[in-house]
């Protein structure tokens, strides 16, 4: 394996197109219930809590960014090599691809999860899983320009739904927010660590760093597309606070589905059948980004092609969502991947930054 | 094995031969046509000259008045020099081999052959029926200029160049086509198309291998990025203005003999729904109807799949107001809303088919049967909705508001598959579908440039050359994802009246 | 390799559309519920439900399909009306629920709680209770244009509540004010008057427990606590014998003895502050804008005076029906008014009252009522 990537000049993107990217990777599935979660530990406080993990995200994604720019022209596995030598290397990262494979497996399941909840009761996991791996393997085959165009276009096609929540915000009730920083030292961290959770994604850039045109802006359109997810986040769950009673908000399940309720218009009532469908166009870019990643990573780790490594990942993922049918089974699988992210994602580049920094005064030295 | 290498020699190095021999060994690989004619005169003792053609594809009064009899008349030694002297005709080709003499005739050539001599001299003659040019059939203008191309290589080029009085204005000539060959010209304005662009699509035509092709549709189809897409990635139009402004664009035209109409590349999901009349018209009409055309599209592909998703599993979504009319006229109905649908559509699909094969004046009344008489007794019957006869019109119709009769008939196909994956999954069908339709274009390529050209890659200066129409003066720059040599038009607004005025004040 | 690939792909595709989807709900197969009543049956020991459906048919006659079926449970209830139709039953676009004040004053959270957890119905179904059994009530046969029963309920309601002539009663800000601590459900009561349902005025919730009804009349205060107004209209009556000395009268009338004004365009807002915590005091300030619009005796409004008058008439009027209004949440421990709710914002998380502790206190609940009364102008002529 060569440790500097070369991409061709054609396949490459414009930085911009990397607020899109991290945009769509990190708003998903877990939007959804993320405002009950949050409520369960934070209360009232929770805006407070998306405010401070927010910091934290770009924080991360400020180092992340410093390790790839102090490597040079190279992804994650190449850093890996080249820190931790060919085998502990190729080690880190095989743990990075099973990550990225459970987190792929717990958005089809939570997808399914919810088509069968509000559409379909009774539709096969099987049958979710083929309508989605259909489109991401059609989508992988066309190439990186095929990927972040779904998710710049995806993104134009989904951004409106943050306008709806206009007619809920309007019924909110702002006593509910009193009194403020109700919260203790425990409630922070807790609800930190639950939001970070939701904010898993923004490991997508150590892999799609050598495909960005004009490097120097890479970080300001990745700390714009956090921004930007914080923002939308942070409008959920206030509007959730407000829009809920206390003890309501905390048995809804999918708080954000159910704000969608209530909106109608006069040529399509029940807008929240439209968003549980309408949904797809939400999670496919993550399913693609993920899926990309397993395989550009198999790619880079032990030269398997793409072209076939994709068929392993989608029909692997799609038996694995049979045997997870109950809710307590998803949740609590989605809870040890979410778990295991928090290392990948946010303590993983604390440890390559000393590489970095040794790396960079050495070559200031030189 | 002898005789096979003995008849290679004699193709290959016939002259000098006599008349006769000639005659034989062209009639022999024109497969004895009777409009092979060959014709012998003396022009002194020695020397005796012959004439060789297709007569069907010769223009005979000029190779009588113009060859022939100068030839007859000369009565002195003639040479090529001296028979190229006193032909008025541009320069003739020489040749020596009997297989290139076959491929000059075969274009309407004629072989003139001195006994004896090492090398004969064609001259190209061809009798075109040239035809004026008439108003153009399937892409018809209100507002614009009502010319279409013709059948006649020529006379599109005679067009071309007439509508762009451009040095710049480069002409590529191919034959495209091993067993027959179709002239075949590239058009391109050489200080704006892109040569990156120009070399592959020279490339796609050179490096064609086929037969033949029958005219520029099939083969804009033969060199199309994605031969299995059900969309379009080269624009063939019949409209001259629309070709030569594509060119002024950056673009790249290409005409085929024999071929009504043009080919124009890369270009656009989006082209699909310009028309040259959006540019004639003031920029608010322009730009309203195109945006229309939009939404016409999006409206056609998306509204019969609606219905059937929302009536076979989606009547939670279905207005209080409009629950009573859908179920009072679906109360009759026996069939599934999907099947009632597909019925309906392929109904409408029979009518528009049987229209358009039957001549016009039959096919006016068959439209009128078809859509009346038809549609009622569907209704009365109790086949199908009323509604439903509403929707499928409204997409029908909006189906047709595309210039391209390509790209509507596409989305009318595209619509089928829709209606049928919404009749199984509902709205996650209709999604899905919406979703593989943007990733194929996505992955989609015209002339190995982005095909959702200007959404994404996102070029914000290039909406007004696809989604919108800003007036003439703001419009200042070329659609800067054909990746034309030149963005800016040269164009100084400074000497606009509104601008010379701009620091002044009112009434001053 | 392509080849192989496209033809696994296209196989998959056929595969899935032909496993497709089991659940089809084609709409003239359905039986649609648009709204359904719940009362208590005659042995008292379960329920009776009467739903009212959509009928489809080209006839366009009648489309209003009522079916009456009892069962212990809402969901026993439901399935026993399955069977009495040929229709498949569907709730999607249930558009009101009603709860005879029977059984409401036993409580109706479980049935209410039924149709928060179905996600096929929408929140903002509208919640009432009505005055007679919910049976008679469904069963009104005049329901002007619209085509079903539940459908004329929905429009009703909705016209009342744009017009702020009740209060919000949606499915959601039922769960909303039930789940609250300190806040107690209001909701409109229907009756049946000439077999037309009407709106007769709001029932007060103690959780989920009707206990007491209001009068259309007392609603307009009711709601004035409550929300904002905008554009309502209310009618204020004084004894004419205060305004003597300088009326005009109009004829000899007989009930020269009272002095009514309307009042229409009212716009008011009510802010509810804490006072004081110690003691649970509030300061309850009203502010009151309006226009008259018909006045029973012939005043001279052009005089400030006389318009001062009225206006400190009206406002005295507005704090003692206030007052009297709160006066009797207390005495029936019901907090419509999110009082409680409001007075736990002002504390940290373990200091704040809970649920049976806010019950035992709000009686103890200190108002200073406090209105502010504009009257803006008073039509064309003087």
């Amino acid at each position: 394996m060569k440790h500097t990537v070369n991409i061709p000049d054609q396949l490459k993107f414009r930085a911009a197109y990397l607020f899109f990217v991290l945009y769509t990777i990190m708003v998903g599935v877990g939007f959804v219930p993320y405002p009950r979660d949050v409520y369960e530990v934070a209360g009232q406080d929770s805006w407070l809590i998306v405010i401070l993990a927010g910091i934290l995200v770009h924080l991360v994604m400020m180092i992340i960014i410093f390790c790839l720019k102090s490597y040079g022209n190279t992804d994650l596995h190449g850093i890996l090599q080249q820190t931790f030598g060919r085998w502990i290397g190729k080690l880190i990262g095989y743990l990075f691809i099973i990550y990225f494979f459970l987190v792929y497996v717990t958005i089809l399941m939570k997808y399914t999860e919810f088509i069968r909840t509000f559409i379909f009761p009774s539709i096969a996991e099987w049958v979710v899983a083929a309508l989605c791996s259909f489109l991401v393997v059609y989508c992988i085959y066309g190439g990186i320009r095929a990927i972040i165009g779904t998710s710049f276009i995806f993104y134009l096609l989904t951004f409106w739904l943050n306008f709806l929540f206009f007619e809920p915000a309007t019924l909110m009730d702002f006593n509910n927010f009193q009194p403020m920083f109700d919260i203790d030292s425990k409630g922070v961290i807790q609800g930190i660590q639950i939001t970070a959770y939701t904010l898993l994604g923004i490991e997508v850039i150590w892999m799609l760093y050598p495909y960005v045109h004009n490097q120097k802006r890479t970080m300001l359109y990745s700390q714009l597309g956090i921004l930007g997810v914080i923002l939308s986040l942070l409008s959920g769950v206030v509007i959730s606070i407000g829009y809920f009673a206390p003890n309501q908000l905390i048995e809804q399940i999918w708080p954000i589905l159910t704000i969608y309720k209530i909106i109608s218009f006069p040529f399509f009532e029940r807008f929240d059948i439209f968003v549980v469908s309408f949904w797809k166009f939400i999670i496919l870019p993550n399913l693609i980004f993920y899926a990309w990643l397993i395989t550009r990573s198999l790619k880079r780790v032990n030269n398997i092609k793409q072209k076939h490594s994709i068929w392993v990942v989608v029909v692997l993922s799609s038996t694995f969502i049979m045997f997870f049918k109950s809710r307590e089974a998803i949740n609590q699988f989605v809870e040890i991947s979410a778990e295991i992210g928090i290392y990948f994602v946010y303590v993983f580049p604390f440890l390559i930054l000393p590489f970095a920094i040794y790396r960079r005064i050495r070559g200031a030295n030189k | 094995m002898k005789r096979k290498s003995k008849q290679k020699k004699q193709q290959g190095n016939l002259f000098p031969c006599s008349l006769e021999d000639v005659k034989t060994a062209l009639s022999q690989s024109m497969n004895d046509n009777p409009d092979f004619y060959a014709k012998f005169i003396d022009i002194s003792d020695q020397q005796r000259i012959g004439f060789y053609y297709i007569s069907s594809i010769t223009d005979d009064k000029v190779l009588y008045n113009q060859i022939v009899s100068t030839l007859m008349e000369a009565k002195k030694y003639l040479d090529y020099k001296s028979i190229d002297n006193m032909i008025p005709l541009p320069e003739p080709t020489k040749e020596k081999k009997v297989d290139k003499i076959d491929d000059h005739l075969l274009q309407g050539a004629v072989c003139i052959y001195i006994e004896n001599e090492t090398s004969c001299v064609n001259y190209f003659i061809p009798r075109q029926e040239k035809r004026p040019p008439e108003a153009p059939e399937t892409e018809s203008l209100i507002f614009g200029p009502q010319v279409a191309f013709t059948g006649s290589i020529e006379t599109n080029v005679n067009i071309v160049r007439n509508m762009v009085d451009s040095k710049q204005l480069k002409i590529e000539k191919f034959l495209v086509g091993e067993k027959i060959p179709t002239e075949v010209q590239m058009v391109y304005l050489d200080d704006l198309a892109n040569d990156d662009v120009i070399n592959e699509f020279r490339n796609r035509l050179t490096g064609l291998e086929v037969e033949d092709i029958l005219n520029s549709s099939t083969l804009s189809q033969k060199i199309e990025d994605n031969p299995y897409s059900i969309f379009p990635q080269l624009l063939v139009t019949e409209l001259p203005d629309r070709f030569t402004y594509s060119l002024k664009e950056g673009k790249i035209g290409v005409l085929v003999d024999n071929s009504h109409t043009s080919i124009i590349g890369p270009i656009t999901f989006t082209s699909f729904f310009e028309s040259t009349e959006d540019l004639y018209s003031r920029w608010t009409i322009g730009a309203f109807i195109r945006l229309m055309r939009i939404m016409a599209m999006v409206l056609s592909i998306s509204m019969t799949p609606l219905y059937v998703a929302a009536l076979t599993y989606h009547y939670e979504v279905i207005p209080e107001a409009l629950l009573l009319a859908l179920g009072e006229s679906r109360s009759r109905v026996p069939f599934p809303p999907l099947f009632e649908t597909l019925l309906l559509e392929t109904l409408m699909e029979f009518i528009r088919e049987a229209g358009a094969r039957l001549p016009t004046k039959v096919g006016q009344t068959m439209g009128i049967v078809g859509g009346i008489v038809v549609g009622q007794a569907v209704v009365q019957a109790g086949f199908t909705s009323n509604i439903l006869i509403i929707l499928v019109a409204l997409s029908a119709l909006a189906s047709f508001t595309t210039p391209s009769y390509l790209m509507g008939s596409a989305l009318r196909i595209v619509r089928f598959s829709i209606i049928l994956i919404s009749g199984v999954f509902g709205f996650v069908g209709f999604f899905f579908a919406m979703a593989f339709i943007l990733i194929h274009l996505l992955r989609l390529r015209s002339l190995e440039l982005p095909y959702t050209a200007p959404f994404y890659p996102f070029q914000y200066k290039d909406l007004d050359e696809s989604l919108i129409r800003l007036p003439y003066v703001l419009d200042r720059n070329r659609a800067k994802s054909n990746l034309p040599k030149k963005v800016g038009r040269n164009a100084s607004r400074s000497q606009h009246p509104i601008f010379r005025t701009s620091k002044k004040d009112i009434d001053e | 390799m392509k080849h192989k690939i496209k033809s696994i792909l296209l196989i998959l595709l056929t595969t899935l559309l032909l496993a497709g989807c089991a659940e089809e709900r084609i709409l003239e197969e359905l039986g649609i519920i648009t709204a359904y009543g719940l009362d208590i049956n005659e042995n008292g020991d379960g329920l009776l439900g009467s739903i009212a459906t959509y009928q489809f048919s080209q006839q366009r006659t009648n489309e209003n399909q009522l079916i009456f079926s009892t069962g212990r449970t809402a969901r026993e209830v439901y399935s026993n009306a399955d069977s009495k139709t040929a229709k498949q039953l569907v709730n999607g676009q249930l558009r009101a629920g009603l709860f005879g004040q029977e059984l409401a004053r036993r409580g109706i959270m479980p049935y209410v709680d039924g149709l928060m957890r179905n996600p096929l119905i929408s929140d903002s179904v509208y919640i009432t209770v009505t005055d007679l059994p919910a049976y008679d009530v469904i069963n009104a046969t005049d329901f002007e244009e619209a085509p079903n029963i539940g459908t004329y309920i929905y429009r009703l309601l909705e016209h009342a509540i744009v017009n702020e002539n009740v209060v919000q009663s949606t499915m959601h800000e039922f769960v909303k004010n039930f789940m609250k601590v300190g806040a107690d459900p209001v909701v409109p009561l229907l009756t049946k008057e000439n077999d037309k349902i009407i709106i007769r005025g709001i029932g007060l919730f103690q959780d989920d427990r009707l206990v007491e009804t209001v009068d259309i009349f007392d609603t307009f205060f009711y709601r004035l606590i409550l929300d904002e107004y905008e554009r309502a209209e209310s009618r204020f009556t004084f004894p004419a014998d205060d305004y003597e000395t300088d009326l005009n009268n109009y004829g000899q009338g007989e009930n020269n003895d009272q002095l009514s004004v309307s009042v229409h365009q009212i716009r008011s807002n009510t802010d509810i502050k804490l006072a004081d915590a110690s003691d649970f005091s509030f300061d309850v300030d009203i502010t009151f804008e309006g226009r008259i619009t018909e006045i029973t005796l012939n005043l001279d409004l052009s005089d400030p005076e006389i318009l001062k008058k009225l206006e400190e008439d009206i406002k005295e009027q507005l704090e003692d029906k206030v007052n009297e209004i709160l006066a009797k949440t207390k005495e029936l421990n019901v907090d419509p008014f999110g009082i409680g709710a409001l007075y736990n914002t002002h504390f940290k998380k373990d200091e704040q009252l809970s649920a049976t502790e806010m019950r035992e206190n709000y009686p103890d609940f200190q108002f200073n009522v406090n209105a502010d009364v504009k009257i803006m102008r008073y039509g064309i002529t003087e």
